[in-house]
Protein backbone atom coordinates (compact mmCIF):
# COMPACT_ATOMS: atom_id res chain seq x y z
CA UNK A 1 0.00 0.00 0.00
CA UNK A 2 1.36 3.46 -0.73
CA UNK A 3 2.56 5.50 1.67
CA UNK A 4 2.91 9.28 1.91
CA UNK A 5 4.31 11.72 4.49
CA UNK A 6 3.66 15.30 4.39
CA UNK A 7 5.54 17.24 6.51
CA UNK A 8 5.36 20.96 7.34
CA UNK A 9 7.00 24.15 9.41
CA UNK A 10 4.81 25.22 12.34
CA UNK A 11 4.30 29.12 11.69
CA UNK A 12 6.81 28.69 8.96
CA UNK A 13 7.64 32.67 8.55
CA UNK A 14 7.49 33.16 11.94
CA UNK A 15 9.59 30.48 12.86
CA UNK A 16 12.16 31.71 10.56
CA UNK A 17 12.59 34.44 12.37
CA UNK A 18 12.59 33.27 15.37
CA UNK A 19 15.79 30.93 14.91
CA UNK A 20 17.98 33.89 14.37
CA UNK A 21 16.33 36.09 16.94
CA UNK A 22 16.18 34.20 19.96
CA UNK A 23 14.96 36.72 22.21
CA UNK A 24 11.37 36.18 19.94
CA UNK A 25 10.65 32.75 21.52
CA UNK A 26 9.22 34.26 24.29
CA UNK A 27 6.68 36.39 22.41
CA UNK A 28 3.89 35.96 20.29
CA UNK A 29 5.23 36.88 16.45
CA UNK A 30 3.04 37.76 13.37
CA UNK A 31 4.39 37.74 9.57
CA UNK A 32 2.55 40.12 7.26
CA UNK A 33 1.59 39.71 3.42
CA UNK A 34 3.32 41.76 0.95
CA UNK A 35 2.45 45.69 1.32
CA UNK A 36 2.23 44.74 5.02
CA UNK A 37 -1.50 44.54 4.87
CA UNK A 38 -2.74 41.37 6.88
CA UNK A 39 -1.06 38.52 8.95
CA UNK A 40 -0.43 35.87 7.26
CA UNK A 41 1.76 33.57 9.94
CA UNK A 42 1.06 33.78 13.77
CA UNK A 43 2.99 31.53 16.05
CA UNK A 44 0.66 29.74 18.78
CA UNK A 45 0.89 32.71 21.25
CA UNK A 46 -0.28 35.24 18.34
CA UNK A 47 -3.24 32.58 17.22
CA UNK A 48 -4.16 32.50 21.26
CA UNK A 49 -4.57 36.17 21.34
CA UNK A 50 -7.11 35.82 19.16
CA UNK A 51 -5.59 36.93 15.52
CA UNK A 52 -6.34 35.53 12.72
CA UNK A 53 -5.40 34.24 9.76
CA UNK A 54 -5.22 37.12 6.71
CA UNK A 55 -6.35 39.79 9.45
CA UNK A 56 -5.72 43.12 8.28
CA UNK A 57 -3.18 44.83 10.37
CA UNK A 58 -5.11 48.23 10.93
CA UNK A 59 -7.29 45.86 12.79
CA UNK A 60 -5.05 44.74 14.95
CA UNK A 61 -2.25 47.24 15.63
CA UNK A 62 -3.89 48.39 19.19
CA UNK A 63 -3.71 44.55 20.32
CA UNK A 64 -0.08 43.96 19.07
CA UNK A 65 1.17 46.93 20.81
CA UNK A 66 -0.57 46.33 24.45
CA UNK A 67 0.57 42.45 24.22
CA UNK A 68 4.45 42.65 22.56
CA UNK A 69 3.68 41.08 19.56
CA UNK A 70 6.84 41.23 17.77
CA UNK A 71 5.37 41.87 13.70
CA UNK A 72 7.40 41.55 10.37
CA UNK A 73 7.35 42.26 7.09
CA UNK A 74 7.78 39.00 4.68
CA UNK A 75 11.24 38.58 4.05
CA UNK A 76 10.79 35.67 1.27
CA UNK A 77 14.89 35.44 0.78
CA UNK A 78 15.08 34.07 4.85
CA UNK A 79 12.00 31.53 3.99
CA UNK A 80 12.69 30.64 0.90
CA UNK A 81 16.23 29.76 1.74
CA UNK A 82 15.22 28.11 5.09
CA UNK A 83 13.04 25.97 3.32
CA UNK A 84 15.25 25.40 0.60
CA UNK A 85 17.26 24.02 3.62
CA UNK A 86 14.42 21.89 5.16
CA UNK A 87 13.60 19.91 1.87
CA UNK A 88 17.44 19.48 1.93
CA UNK A 89 16.91 17.18 4.98
CA UNK A 90 13.93 16.21 4.45
CA UNK A 91 15.56 14.60 0.56
CA UNK A 92 18.23 12.47 3.17
CA UNK A 93 15.17 10.66 4.48
CA UNK A 94 13.37 9.65 1.29
CA UNK A 95 14.72 11.18 -2.22
CA UNK A 96 10.93 10.64 -3.67
CA UNK A 97 9.66 14.31 -2.81
CA UNK A 98 7.25 16.76 -4.07
CA UNK A 99 7.70 20.19 -2.73
CA UNK A 100 4.22 21.53 -2.73
CA UNK A 101 4.68 24.58 -1.03
CA UNK A 102 7.37 26.74 0.83
CA UNK A 103 6.60 25.22 3.76
CA UNK A 104 4.83 21.82 3.23
CA UNK A 105 6.52 18.75 1.24
CA UNK A 106 5.35 15.53 0.49
CA UNK A 107 7.68 12.42 0.64
CA UNK A 108 6.74 9.32 -0.68
CA UNK A 109 7.99 6.34 1.69
CA UNK A 110 5.89 3.46 0.04
CA UNK A 111 9.34 1.22 -0.50
CA UNK A 112 11.37 2.41 1.84
CA UNK A 113 12.18 -0.26 4.63
CA UNK A 114 11.28 1.33 7.73
CA UNK A 115 10.00 -0.91 10.47
CA UNK A 116 8.64 1.72 12.76
CA UNK A 117 7.36 4.55 10.75
CA UNK A 118 6.36 6.65 13.66
CA UNK A 119 10.08 6.31 14.85
CA UNK A 120 11.69 7.64 11.23
CA UNK A 121 9.09 10.35 10.98
CA UNK A 122 10.48 12.03 15.10
CA UNK A 123 14.10 11.00 13.51
CA UNK A 124 12.73 12.94 10.73
CA UNK A 125 11.29 16.04 12.66
CA UNK A 126 14.12 16.24 15.10
CA UNK A 127 17.11 16.50 12.38
CA UNK A 128 15.01 19.28 10.64
CA UNK A 129 14.58 21.20 14.07
CA UNK A 130 18.82 20.56 15.20
CA UNK A 131 19.96 20.94 10.92
CA UNK A 132 17.70 24.28 10.47
CA UNK A 133 16.28 25.67 13.65
CA UNK A 134 12.68 24.89 12.23
CA UNK A 135 10.16 22.86 14.16
CA UNK A 136 7.64 21.14 12.22
CA UNK A 137 4.55 18.06 12.18
CA UNK A 138 4.64 14.96 10.13
CA UNK A 139 1.55 13.19 8.88
CA UNK A 140 1.61 9.78 7.34
CA UNK A 141 -1.26 8.00 4.94
CA UNK A 142 -1.77 6.16 2.31
CA UNK A 143 -3.03 8.97 0.32
CA UNK A 144 -2.20 13.14 -0.28
CA UNK A 145 -5.31 13.63 1.26
CA UNK A 146 -5.37 11.49 4.44
CA UNK A 147 -1.32 12.46 4.90
CA UNK A 148 -2.63 16.37 4.89
CA UNK A 149 -5.61 15.05 7.48
CA UNK A 150 -2.55 12.90 9.86
CA UNK A 151 -0.44 15.86 9.68
CA UNK A 152 -2.92 18.73 10.85
CA UNK A 153 -3.93 16.05 13.36
CA UNK A 154 -0.22 15.65 14.53
CA UNK A 155 -0.51 19.16 15.20
CA UNK A 156 -1.92 18.85 18.42
CA UNK A 157 -0.14 15.88 19.75
CA UNK A 158 3.02 16.86 21.54
CA UNK A 159 5.24 14.43 19.46
CA UNK A 160 4.19 15.84 15.84
CA UNK A 161 3.87 13.13 14.41
CA UNK A 162 1.13 11.04 13.56
CA UNK A 163 0.76 7.98 11.78
CA UNK A 164 -2.91 7.28 9.74
CA UNK A 165 -1.77 3.59 8.13
CA UNK A 166 -3.88 1.53 10.51
CA UNK A 167 -7.30 1.88 9.46
CA UNK A 168 -8.62 1.82 12.72
CA UNK A 169 -6.65 4.63 13.76
CA UNK A 170 -7.82 6.34 10.92
CA UNK A 171 -11.56 5.94 11.67
CA UNK A 172 -11.04 6.89 15.06
CA UNK A 173 -9.54 10.37 14.06
CA UNK A 174 -11.65 11.09 11.22
CA UNK A 175 -14.57 10.74 13.43
CA UNK A 176 -13.87 13.90 15.33
CA UNK A 177 -12.17 15.90 12.65
CA UNK A 178 -13.97 19.16 11.20
CA UNK A 179 -15.03 18.85 7.37
CA UNK A 180 -13.28 22.10 7.29
CA UNK A 181 -9.84 21.15 7.99
CA UNK A 182 -10.03 18.64 4.97
CA UNK A 183 -7.64 19.66 2.07
CA UNK A 184 -9.45 21.00 -0.72
CA UNK A 185 -12.84 21.86 1.10
CA UNK A 186 -13.70 25.18 1.09
CA UNK A 187 -15.93 27.60 3.33
CA UNK A 188 -18.95 27.21 0.24
CA UNK A 189 -18.33 23.50 -0.09
CA UNK A 190 -18.54 23.13 4.01
CA UNK A 191 -22.17 25.09 3.92
CA UNK A 192 -23.93 22.71 1.46
CA UNK A 193 -22.21 19.97 3.58
CA UNK A 194 -23.72 21.17 6.37
CA UNK A 195 -27.23 21.31 5.21
CA UNK A 196 -26.90 17.44 5.08
CA UNK A 197 -25.41 17.15 8.26
CA UNK A 198 -22.13 16.23 7.02
CA UNK A 199 -19.68 17.91 9.86
CA UNK A 200 -16.85 15.20 10.25
CA UNK A 201 -14.42 13.63 7.88
CA UNK A 202 -15.74 10.21 8.77
CA UNK A 203 -18.72 11.13 7.44
CA UNK A 204 -17.37 12.38 4.24
CA UNK A 205 -15.67 9.14 3.46
CA UNK A 206 -18.78 7.35 3.92
CA UNK A 207 -20.39 9.58 1.32
CA UNK A 208 -21.59 8.43 -1.83
CA UNK A 209 -18.83 9.38 -4.57
CA UNK A 210 -21.83 10.03 -7.16
CA UNK A 211 -23.39 12.78 -4.41
CA UNK A 212 -20.36 13.83 -3.43
CA UNK A 213 -19.24 15.01 -7.30
CA UNK A 214 -22.87 16.38 -7.67
CA UNK A 215 -21.71 18.75 -4.48
CA UNK A 216 -18.34 19.48 -4.87
CA UNK A 217 -17.92 18.65 -8.59
CA UNK A 218 -14.61 16.09 -9.27
CA UNK A 219 -12.53 17.58 -6.62
CA UNK A 220 -15.08 16.39 -4.30
CA UNK A 221 -15.36 12.88 -5.43
CA UNK A 222 -11.43 12.74 -5.60
CA UNK A 223 -11.77 13.55 -1.73
CA UNK A 224 -14.23 10.81 -1.12
CA UNK A 225 -11.74 8.26 -2.22
CA UNK A 226 -8.94 9.46 -0.79
CA UNK A 227 -10.29 9.38 2.49
CA UNK A 228 -11.02 6.27 1.62
CA UNK A 229 -7.02 5.31 1.37
CA UNK A 230 -7.62 4.98 -2.48
CA UNK A 231 -5.06 7.47 -4.08
CA UNK A 232 -6.21 9.79 -6.47
CA UNK A 233 -3.82 12.86 -6.32
CA UNK A 234 -0.23 11.61 -7.51
CA UNK A 235 2.67 12.45 -6.16
CA UNK A 236 4.68 15.14 -8.37
CA UNK A 237 8.34 14.57 -7.63
CA UNK A 238 11.33 16.17 -8.69
CA UNK A 239 14.23 15.20 -10.19
CA UNK A 240 17.36 16.26 -7.73
CA UNK A 241 19.33 17.97 -10.14
CA UNK A 242 18.64 21.45 -11.67
CA UNK A 243 17.03 20.19 -14.95
CA UNK A 244 14.25 22.83 -15.00
CA UNK A 245 13.49 26.28 -13.48
CA UNK A 246 10.42 27.69 -12.63
CA UNK A 247 9.21 31.54 -11.13
CA UNK A 248 5.64 31.13 -10.64
CA UNK A 249 3.08 33.33 -8.40
CA UNK A 250 0.10 33.23 -6.75
CA UNK A 251 -1.24 36.80 -7.70
CA UNK A 252 -2.60 38.69 -4.43
CA UNK A 253 -5.67 39.63 -6.14
CA UNK A 254 -7.08 38.19 -9.03
CA UNK A 255 -4.97 39.47 -12.56
CA UNK A 256 -8.36 40.22 -15.17
CA UNK A 257 -6.96 42.96 -18.08
CA UNK A 258 -3.78 41.86 -20.07
CA UNK A 259 -1.44 44.59 -19.49
CA UNK A 260 -1.54 43.62 -16.13
CA UNK A 261 -0.46 39.85 -16.79
CA UNK A 262 2.09 40.85 -19.52
CA UNK A 263 4.04 43.47 -16.75
CA UNK A 264 3.15 40.05 -14.39
CA UNK A 265 5.07 37.65 -16.54
CA UNK A 266 7.81 40.10 -17.65
CA UNK A 267 8.69 40.11 -13.81
CA UNK A 268 9.14 36.71 -13.95
CA UNK A 269 11.12 36.26 -17.36
CA UNK A 270 13.38 38.64 -15.34
CA UNK A 271 13.64 36.74 -12.76
CA UNK A 272 13.97 33.60 -14.51
CA UNK A 273 17.41 35.21 -16.15
CA UNK A 274 18.38 36.00 -12.83
CA UNK A 275 18.40 32.40 -11.86
CA UNK A 276 19.93 30.76 -14.39
CA UNK A 277 22.38 33.61 -15.15
CA UNK A 278 23.51 32.45 -11.58
CA UNK A 279 23.31 29.07 -11.49
CA UNK A 280 25.75 29.66 -15.45
CA UNK A 281 23.12 27.99 -17.51
CA UNK A 282 20.50 28.88 -19.98
CA UNK A 283 17.63 27.73 -21.91
CA UNK A 284 16.23 27.58 -25.48
CA UNK A 285 12.21 27.31 -24.64
CA UNK A 286 10.01 29.05 -22.43
CA UNK A 287 6.41 27.75 -21.12
CA UNK A 288 4.27 30.51 -20.28
CA UNK A 289 1.26 29.27 -18.21
CA UNK A 290 -1.76 31.34 -16.80
CA UNK A 291 -4.72 30.01 -13.97
CA UNK A 292 -7.58 30.36 -12.91
CA UNK A 293 -8.65 29.24 -9.15
CA UNK A 294 -9.82 25.53 -9.32
CA UNK A 295 -11.33 25.98 -5.64
CA UNK A 296 -13.83 28.96 -6.98
CA UNK A 297 -15.96 26.37 -8.95
CA UNK A 298 -18.56 29.10 -9.56
CA UNK A 299 -16.56 30.98 -11.43
CA UNK A 300 -15.23 30.32 -16.02
CA UNK A 301 -12.24 28.38 -15.45
CA UNK A 302 -9.41 28.45 -17.64
CA UNK A 303 -5.90 27.12 -17.73
CA UNK A 304 -3.70 27.55 -20.83
CA UNK A 305 -0.30 27.01 -21.36
CA UNK A 306 2.09 27.88 -24.47
CA UNK A 307 6.01 26.77 -25.09
CA UNK A 308 7.82 29.67 -27.62
CA UNK A 309 11.09 28.08 -28.32
CA UNK A 310 13.95 30.70 -28.60
CA UNK A 311 16.69 30.03 -31.78
CA UNK A 312 19.45 30.08 -29.80
CA UNK A 313 19.74 28.94 -25.37
CA UNK A 314 20.02 32.27 -23.42
CA UNK A 315 20.07 34.22 -20.09
CA UNK A 316 19.44 37.07 -21.27
CA UNK A 317 16.17 38.42 -19.65
CA UNK A 318 15.21 40.79 -22.17
CA UNK A 319 15.06 37.61 -24.91
CA UNK A 320 12.94 35.62 -22.18
CA UNK A 321 10.76 38.83 -21.96
CA UNK A 322 10.47 39.21 -25.64
CA UNK A 323 9.39 35.42 -25.68
CA UNK A 324 7.18 35.41 -22.65
CA UNK A 325 5.04 38.68 -23.20
CA UNK A 326 4.83 36.91 -27.19
CA UNK A 327 3.02 33.48 -25.36
CA UNK A 328 0.80 36.12 -23.54
CA UNK A 329 -0.60 37.55 -26.42
CA UNK A 330 -1.58 34.39 -28.39
CA UNK A 331 -2.50 33.32 -24.58
CA UNK A 332 -4.80 36.05 -23.48
CA UNK A 333 -8.55 36.12 -23.34
CA UNK A 334 -10.63 38.09 -21.41
CA UNK A 335 -13.37 37.10 -18.67
CA UNK A 336 -11.64 35.15 -16.53
CA UNK A 337 -10.30 36.09 -13.08
CA UNK A 338 -6.55 34.32 -13.23
CA UNK A 339 -5.03 33.72 -9.84
CA UNK A 340 -1.36 32.17 -10.83
CA UNK A 341 0.70 32.85 -13.63
CA UNK A 342 4.70 31.71 -14.12
CA UNK A 343 7.04 30.30 -16.51
CA UNK A 344 8.53 27.22 -16.28
CA UNK A 345 11.75 25.92 -18.80
CA UNK A 346 13.05 22.20 -19.00
CA UNK A 347 16.67 20.89 -20.35
CA UNK A 348 19.20 23.48 -19.21
CA UNK A 349 22.00 23.89 -20.56
CA UNK A 350 25.20 25.82 -20.80
CA UNK A 351 25.25 29.35 -22.31
CA UNK A 352 26.34 28.92 -25.92
CA UNK A 353 30.00 30.02 -26.20
CA UNK A 354 29.64 33.27 -28.40
CA UNK A 355 31.38 32.47 -32.02
CA UNK A 356 33.36 35.10 -33.24
CA UNK A 357 32.72 34.75 -36.58
CA UNK A 358 29.06 34.68 -36.41
CA UNK A 359 27.20 38.32 -37.25
CA UNK A 360 25.06 38.54 -34.85
CA UNK A 361 28.14 38.25 -31.66
CA UNK A 362 28.18 42.40 -31.38
CA UNK A 363 24.64 41.91 -29.94
CA UNK A 364 25.11 38.84 -27.77
CA UNK A 365 28.39 40.57 -26.06
CA UNK A 366 26.09 43.48 -26.01
CA UNK A 367 23.57 41.82 -24.22
CA UNK A 368 25.71 40.19 -21.98
CA UNK A 369 27.35 43.15 -20.64
CA UNK A 370 23.64 44.45 -19.63
CA UNK A 371 22.61 41.46 -17.88
CA UNK A 372 25.64 41.35 -15.97
CA UNK A 373 25.57 45.51 -15.13
CA UNK A 374 22.21 44.80 -14.52
CA UNK A 375 22.84 41.57 -11.68
CA UNK A 376 25.69 43.42 -9.93
CA UNK A 377 23.66 46.35 -9.25
CA UNK A 378 20.59 43.73 -8.19
CA UNK A 379 22.74 42.36 -5.77
CA UNK A 380 24.66 45.47 -4.33
CA UNK A 381 21.57 47.42 -3.55
CA UNK A 382 18.41 44.93 -3.68
CA UNK A 383 16.51 43.47 -6.04
CA UNK A 384 14.78 45.03 -7.96
CA UNK A 385 16.99 48.37 -8.16
CA UNK A 386 17.57 48.01 -11.77
CA UNK A 387 14.56 46.48 -13.81
CA UNK A 388 13.83 46.03 -17.42
CA UNK A 389 10.57 48.55 -18.32
CA UNK A 390 9.01 45.80 -19.55
CA UNK A 391 8.31 44.90 -15.88
CA UNK A 392 7.26 48.39 -14.97
CA UNK A 393 3.81 49.67 -16.14
CA UNK A 394 0.89 51.67 -15.70
CA UNK A 395 -0.22 52.82 -12.24
CA UNK A 396 -2.27 49.39 -11.52
CA UNK A 397 0.97 47.55 -11.84
CA UNK A 398 3.16 49.00 -9.28
CA UNK A 399 0.56 48.70 -6.72
CA UNK A 400 -0.49 45.12 -7.60
CA UNK A 401 3.10 43.78 -7.68
CA UNK A 402 5.51 46.04 -5.53
CA UNK A 403 6.21 45.01 -1.70
CA UNK A 404 6.83 46.90 1.33
CA UNK A 405 9.36 45.55 3.68
CA UNK A 406 8.81 48.29 6.16
CA UNK A 407 9.17 45.80 9.08
CA UNK A 408 11.49 43.26 7.45
CA UNK A 409 14.08 41.39 9.07
CA UNK A 410 17.41 41.27 7.92
CA UNK A 411 18.40 38.70 5.25
CA UNK A 412 20.09 36.57 7.53
CA UNK A 413 21.09 33.72 5.14
CA UNK A 414 21.73 35.05 1.83
CA UNK A 415 23.48 38.65 2.21
CA UNK A 416 26.60 39.13 3.51
CA UNK A 417 25.98 42.54 4.75
CA UNK A 418 22.83 41.34 6.58
CA UNK A 419 24.49 38.46 8.53
CA UNK A 420 23.13 37.84 12.28
CA UNK A 421 25.15 39.11 14.98
CA UNK A 422 27.01 37.68 17.83
CA UNK A 423 28.42 38.66 21.12
CA UNK B 1 2.34 33.45 -37.25
CA UNK B 2 1.84 30.19 -37.20
CA UNK B 3 1.52 27.50 -34.08
CA UNK B 4 -0.05 23.95 -34.09
CA UNK B 5 -1.69 22.99 -30.72
CA UNK B 6 0.10 20.02 -29.25
CA UNK B 7 -0.15 17.54 -26.11
CA UNK B 8 0.50 19.44 -22.55
CA UNK B 9 4.12 20.06 -21.79
CA UNK B 10 5.00 17.83 -18.80
CA UNK B 11 5.46 20.54 -16.02
CA UNK B 12 7.61 20.13 -12.93
CA UNK B 13 6.39 19.61 -9.74
CA UNK B 14 7.74 22.37 -8.05
CA UNK B 15 4.63 24.67 -8.35
CA UNK B 16 2.40 23.83 -10.17
CA UNK B 17 -0.81 21.99 -8.79
CA UNK B 18 -2.38 18.81 -11.09
CA UNK B 19 -5.14 20.76 -13.55
CA UNK B 20 -8.50 18.96 -13.07
CA UNK B 21 -9.21 20.61 -16.26
CA UNK B 22 -8.34 21.45 -19.87
CA UNK B 23 -5.36 22.48 -21.05
CA UNK B 24 -4.42 24.37 -24.02
CA UNK B 25 -0.56 23.94 -25.13
CA UNK B 26 0.78 25.03 -28.11
CA UNK B 27 4.94 25.54 -29.28
CA UNK B 28 5.75 28.32 -31.15
CA UNK B 29 9.19 29.75 -32.74
CA UNK B 30 10.44 33.18 -31.04
CA UNK B 31 12.91 33.56 -34.22
CA UNK B 32 14.15 30.87 -37.21
CA UNK B 33 16.28 28.42 -36.59
CA UNK B 34 19.82 28.42 -35.22
CA UNK B 35 23.47 27.95 -36.43
CA UNK B 36 26.43 26.71 -34.66
CA UNK B 37 29.91 26.83 -35.91
CA UNK B 38 33.33 27.10 -34.62
CA UNK B 39 36.04 25.17 -33.70
CA UNK B 40 36.09 23.29 -30.08
CA UNK B 41 38.48 24.99 -27.87
CA UNK B 42 41.86 22.55 -26.87
CA UNK B 43 41.76 23.23 -23.32
CA UNK B 44 38.07 21.56 -22.77
CA UNK B 45 39.28 18.33 -21.87
CA UNK B 46 41.77 20.00 -19.33
CA UNK B 47 39.23 22.19 -17.72
CA UNK B 48 38.64 21.50 -13.66
CA UNK B 49 36.15 22.62 -11.02
CA UNK B 50 37.62 25.65 -9.52
CA UNK B 51 38.82 25.75 -5.78
CA UNK B 52 36.22 26.00 -4.01
CA UNK B 53 36.46 27.39 -0.05
CA UNK B 54 32.94 25.57 0.86
CA UNK B 55 34.54 22.12 0.10
CA UNK B 56 36.96 22.47 3.33
CA UNK B 57 35.49 25.01 5.57
CA UNK B 58 31.59 23.66 5.20
CA UNK B 59 30.83 20.11 5.99
CA UNK B 60 27.15 20.17 6.17
CA UNK B 61 25.77 23.03 4.09
CA UNK B 62 22.02 22.69 4.98
CA UNK B 63 22.92 23.18 8.65
CA UNK B 64 25.75 25.73 8.39
CA UNK B 65 24.86 29.28 9.14
CA UNK B 66 27.26 32.25 9.27
CA UNK B 67 27.25 34.96 12.29
CA UNK B 68 29.07 38.32 12.39
CA UNK B 69 31.41 38.79 15.00
CA UNK B 70 30.49 42.03 17.14
CA UNK B 71 31.72 41.08 20.61
CA UNK B 72 35.40 40.61 21.85
CA UNK B 73 34.77 37.85 24.46
CA UNK B 74 36.65 35.46 22.57
CA UNK B 75 39.90 37.57 21.21
CA UNK B 76 41.91 35.56 23.56
CA UNK B 77 41.35 32.71 20.67
CA UNK B 78 42.13 35.26 17.86
CA UNK B 79 38.41 36.01 17.15
CA UNK B 80 37.91 39.43 16.86
CA UNK B 81 34.86 41.78 16.40
CA UNK B 82 33.85 42.07 13.17
CA UNK B 83 35.03 38.41 11.94
CA UNK B 84 32.84 35.77 10.31
CA UNK B 85 32.02 33.00 12.02
CA UNK B 86 30.61 29.48 10.51
CA UNK B 87 28.65 27.44 12.34
CA UNK B 88 27.41 23.91 12.34
CA UNK B 89 24.13 22.92 13.73
CA UNK B 90 24.37 19.22 12.94
CA UNK B 91 27.18 18.92 15.44
CA UNK B 92 27.23 17.51 18.34
CA UNK B 93 29.28 19.52 20.53
CA UNK B 94 32.36 18.57 22.55
CA UNK B 95 34.32 19.64 25.98
CA UNK B 96 36.50 22.16 24.05
CA UNK B 97 34.23 23.04 21.39
CA UNK B 98 33.56 27.15 20.92
CA UNK B 99 29.90 27.25 20.52
CA UNK B 100 27.62 29.64 19.62
CA UNK B 101 25.06 29.86 23.30
CA UNK B 102 21.95 31.48 23.31
CA UNK B 103 22.29 32.83 27.03
CA UNK B 104 19.27 34.86 28.45
CA UNK B 105 18.10 34.86 24.55
CA UNK B 106 21.63 36.53 23.56
CA UNK B 107 23.63 34.87 20.74
CA UNK B 108 26.75 35.15 22.20
CA UNK B 109 30.16 32.61 21.31
CA UNK B 110 31.75 30.94 24.55
CA UNK B 111 33.96 27.71 24.98
CA UNK B 112 32.20 24.56 26.11
CA UNK B 113 34.25 22.81 28.66
CA UNK B 114 33.01 19.33 30.39
CA UNK B 115 33.84 18.20 33.34
CA UNK B 116 32.13 15.38 35.05
CA UNK B 117 28.87 15.68 33.62
CA UNK B 118 28.83 19.51 34.27
CA UNK B 119 28.36 22.07 31.05
CA UNK B 120 30.61 24.98 31.71
CA UNK B 121 30.60 27.97 29.34
CA UNK B 122 33.51 30.52 29.56
CA UNK B 123 35.09 33.58 27.71
CA UNK B 124 38.43 33.46 25.92
CA UNK B 125 39.56 36.97 27.13
CA UNK B 126 41.57 37.62 30.13
CA UNK B 127 40.41 40.97 30.97
CA UNK B 128 36.40 39.63 31.20
CA UNK B 129 35.86 37.85 34.20
CA UNK B 130 35.15 33.87 33.49
CA UNK B 131 31.45 33.64 32.39
CA UNK B 132 29.32 32.22 35.05
CA UNK B 133 25.96 31.00 34.87
CA UNK B 134 24.12 32.34 37.71
CA UNK B 135 20.83 30.26 38.73
CA UNK B 136 17.74 30.53 36.62
CA UNK B 137 19.84 31.55 33.29
CA UNK B 138 18.59 30.06 30.30
CA UNK B 139 21.11 28.91 28.29
CA UNK B 140 20.73 26.90 25.12
CA UNK B 141 23.24 25.88 22.37
CA UNK B 142 22.42 27.01 18.57
CA UNK B 143 25.47 25.41 17.37
CA UNK B 144 29.39 24.26 17.06
CA UNK B 145 31.81 27.11 15.50
CA UNK B 146 33.89 25.30 13.09
CA UNK B 147 35.91 28.27 11.77
CA UNK B 148 36.45 31.44 11.46
CA UNK B 149 36.66 34.37 8.82
CA UNK B 150 38.69 37.23 8.93
CA UNK B 151 39.01 39.70 5.61
CA UNK B 152 42.55 41.24 5.99
CA UNK B 153 42.75 43.44 2.70
CA UNK B 154 39.97 44.29 -0.05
Amino acid sequence: MTALALIDGNSFYCSCERVFDPKLEKRPVIVLSNNDGCAVARTAEAKALGIKMGQPMFQIRDLCRQNNVAVFSSNYALYGDMSRRMNSVYQGFSPDIEIYSIDESFLDITHLAIKDRTAWASDLRSTTRTWTGIPCCVGIGPTKTLAKLANKAAKKLPAGVLDLSDERTRAEVMATFPVGDVWGIGPASQEKLRHLGIEYAGQVRDMDPKLARQLMTVVGEKIVHELNGRPCIALETVALQRKGCAVTRSFGSRVTTKVEMEQAVAGYATRLGEKLRRHGLATDHVTVFMHTSRFNDDEPQRSVSMTVDIPEATNDSLTLIKAATRAVDQLWQSGFRYSKAGIITQDLVPPPIPQRALFDNLDHERAAKVMAAMDEANRRWGRATVVPAATLGGPAKSQTFSTKFEMRSPKFTTRWDELPECM
Amino acid sequence: MNFTPKKPTPFPALTVPTAVWSRISVRISLVGQSVHAGFPSPADDFIEDMIDLNQVLVANPTATFLWRVAGDCMIDVKIHPGDVVIVDRSLTPKHRSIVLAIIDGEPTLKRLNRRGGVMVLHNENAKLPPFLISEGTEVSIWGVVTATIRQLAK
